[in-house]
């Protein structure tokens, strides 16, 4: 394996990739898509959290000051419940004499909002009473736990970032073999395996790259950063292998966009179940990207960690080394004596 | 021998192609490899270049077997293939430097498109180009590692007669540096003018293979080409130079009939062609 020449093998490819208009756009889209979201669904993540607030305190004045929230006043206890209910409010607080203060949370809102919501309001509590007291205050959520349609859509932006890294890798093959120049690389110096690398990692980057992008942009990439970067490659390597796949198989783009539509909708089926939370939710789990954009969602959304979720985990990996096997074999078979060998 | 073939077969599914052919070159040579539409030529150079596996026999070259260590034989090799295959959204330098960028070398590019008269070319991308142009692109890519040996396969084709002379010219040029030619062609001409000896290759077999002075010599016929006027126009009439009754009719022709020219015509390969498979080069 020589560096220097999956390096060279690579730089062409960003120069064909960009000079083409379907490959730009495949690229765009997912970060286009992303924005046209937060331009209609506000950017719930970026910008601080709605905190509804009744009845008389101290602290009010405090709170109005804090930065991280953004701090409006209801008109009746029941307005308040209502908007919190509603998810206008990320969360309420309200206020009586002689009982401590009573937070409603929305089910709708996100996590990293309720942990901004806690934690200033402990930093106020404690600014006012003194350092040394135990703060409690009575939580409940108000409204069923469900994401907000911004949250619920990230899923389909992560399988499409996941198989524009696919379906670059595989255009790319195909083009190459449906225009011979793969037979001209071949008679130099570099290798079947250096070739096949050199996209696979080019795909395998640029699915990540994406699919960071689309979480930072969505506001996702909060907690367990780790974590989701691991699912995120998993999940990926995923859509590589299908890619490596079908460039191997297909004869020429048009085919490949043929079945790229046909897999697209097995591949797309999760999301679709995870954006409508009235299709029975199970039902995700008879499709493998389930377990790459679940998980992300359950770290990202409910702060998961590793021990709530490694099954999935596992079955994310069982998947990848199933489609890397097969995708090898394919390799092997499909190219070994005619115009490829690995 | 820089290049040996040695019982060399190919077949596509049940079709075969290359039939156990044997051959070699020698350093410095220019080995033209003749032969009509589908006769195994392409598939040949495949097998000599480590594209496809022979399924019967092996080739050496420069003295290393190709279907175990092709990437050693790559690296002192130069391909021209017959199917254009450039990168369409690539210039024409940046094609050139991909391909010198993967044997990790740094030619002078600005010469190079100098030789094949691409200059003005250079920076345009190469689907901009017409066929001719490309196939220059092509051949200038084959020469981009300073190759010992060169194969090419139909490397003028398609070209018009001014650039194709220039090509031949470059050939000729690469010979004299003591490279090695692999010349694949169905242009009779050419492979006259170019090879020390030329294969004859007809339905994957080699029917002959020598300098093409001794093929013309051994089948080919010289004749005498006499034009006569007649009442309605012109008569002409061949006459083999080997044939004893030919001083004879020469000069009853010439004694009754209003000779209008008469030429020596020599041997072409062919007509050596023809005269050995029964059918042209060309259709
Ligand atoms: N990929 C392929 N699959 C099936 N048959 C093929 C393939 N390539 C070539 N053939 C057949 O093998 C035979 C030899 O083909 P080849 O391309 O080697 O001929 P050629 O001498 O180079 O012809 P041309 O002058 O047209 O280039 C032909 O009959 C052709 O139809
Ligand atoms: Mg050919």
């Amino acid at each position: 394996m020589n560096v220097g020449r999956l390096f060279q093998m690579t730089k062409k490819d960003i120069r064909l990739v960009t000079r083409e208009g379907f490959f730009l756009f495949m690229i765009i889209m997912p970060i286009f898509m992303s924005l046209a979201l937060n331009a209609a669904l506000g950017s719930v993540g970026t910008s601080a959290p709605t905190v509804g607030v009744f009845g008389e305190s101290e602290l009010i004045p405090l709170l109005e000051q804090e930065p991280s929230i953004h701090l409006v006043t209801a008109d009746s206890e029941q307005g308040l419940r209502n908007n919190v209910l509603e998810g206008e409010y990320d969360a309420g607080i309200a206020f009586e004499s002689g009982s401590p203060p009573r937070v409603l949370v929305s089910g709708k809102s996100l996590l990293n909002d309720r942990l901004t919501v806690g934690a200033t309001l402990v930093k106020v509590y404690r600014e006012q009473m003194g350092a040394e007291n135990v703060v409690s205050f009575d939580t409940k959520v108000v409204g069923g736990e469900e994401y907000p349609l911004r949250i619920r859509m990230v899923p389909f932006l992560l399988i499409i970032s996941a198989m524009v890294g696919g379906l670059i890798l595989s255009s790319s093959l195909v083009e190459e073999r449906e225009l011979k120049t793969l037979n001209a690389v071949l008679v130099t110096p570099i290798t079947p395996l250096e070739v096949v690398m050199a996209k696979t990692l080019f795909g395998l980057f640029l699915g990540l790259v994406l699919g960071t992008i689309i979480l930072v942009l969505n506001g996702s990439l909060t907690g367990g950063l780790y974590l989701v970067l691991l699912f995120l490659i998993l999940g990926t390597l995923f859509a590589v292998g299908l890619g490596l796949i079908g460039g191997v198989m297909m004869k020429n783009i048009t085919d490949l966009i043929t079945r790229m539509k046909i897999v697209g909708v097995f591949l797309w089926f999760p999301a679709l179940v995870l954006l409508f939370p009235s299709i029975p939710q199970w039902l995700g789990k008879f499709f493998p990207t389930y377990y790459f954009v679940h998980p992300i969602l359950a770290i990202t959304q409910d702060g998961a960690t590793l021990s709530d979720i490694w099954w999935e985990g596992v079955i994310l990996l069982a998947i990848d080394v199933v489609v890397l096997l097969f995708a090898s074999r394919v390799l092997r078979e499909r190219m070994t004596g005619k115009t490829f060998r690995v | 021998m820089i290049i040996e073939a040695e019982t060399l077969t190919y077949s596509y599914d049940e079709h075969l192609a290359v039939d156990h052919i044997s051959f070699s070159v020698d350093k410095g040579e220019i080995l033209g490899f003749l032969g009509p539409n589908g006769a195994g030529k392409t598939t040949t150079t495949k097998m000599l270049t480590g594209q496809l596996i022979p399924q019967e026999g092996w080739a050496k070259i420069l003295g290393i077997d190709i279907s175990s260590d092709p990437k050693k034989v790559h690296e002192r090799i130069g391909v021209c293939f017959e199917e254009k295959n450039l990168y369409p959204r690539l210039t024409v330098r940046e094609n050139l430097k991909f391909f010198a960028d993967l044997f990790g070398i740094n030619p002078d590019l600005d010469e190079l498109l100098k030789r094949v008269d691409l200059t003005k070319w250079a920076d345009d991308r190469a689907e901009t180009l017409s066929k001719g142009l490309q196939q220059r692109v092509m051949f200038a890519r084959s020469l981009i590692n300073d190759p010992d040996i060169l194969f090419l396969d139909e490397p003028t084709s398609g070209l018009d007669p001014i650039s194709a002379d220039a090509i031949r010219q470059i050939i000729v040029t690469e010979k004299r540096k003591g490279k090695t030619i692999f010349l694949t062609t169905h242009n009779m001409m050419e492979a006259d003018k170019l090879s020390d000896r030329v294969a004859f290759i007809n339905e994957g077999k080699i029917v002959a293979l020598d300098t093409p002075e001794n093929l013309k010599l051994k089948l080919g016929k010289r004749a005498l080409k006499v034009r006569m006027r007649t009442q309605t126009g012109f008569e002409e009439e061949t006459l083999p130079l080997d044939d004893p009754k030919t001083p004879e009719r020469t000069k009853d022709l010439l004694k009754t009939k209003e000779v209008a020219t008469i030429h020596t015509q020599e041997a072409t390969l062919e007509e050596v062609f023809i005269q050995l498979t029964g059918r042209k080069l060309e259709q």
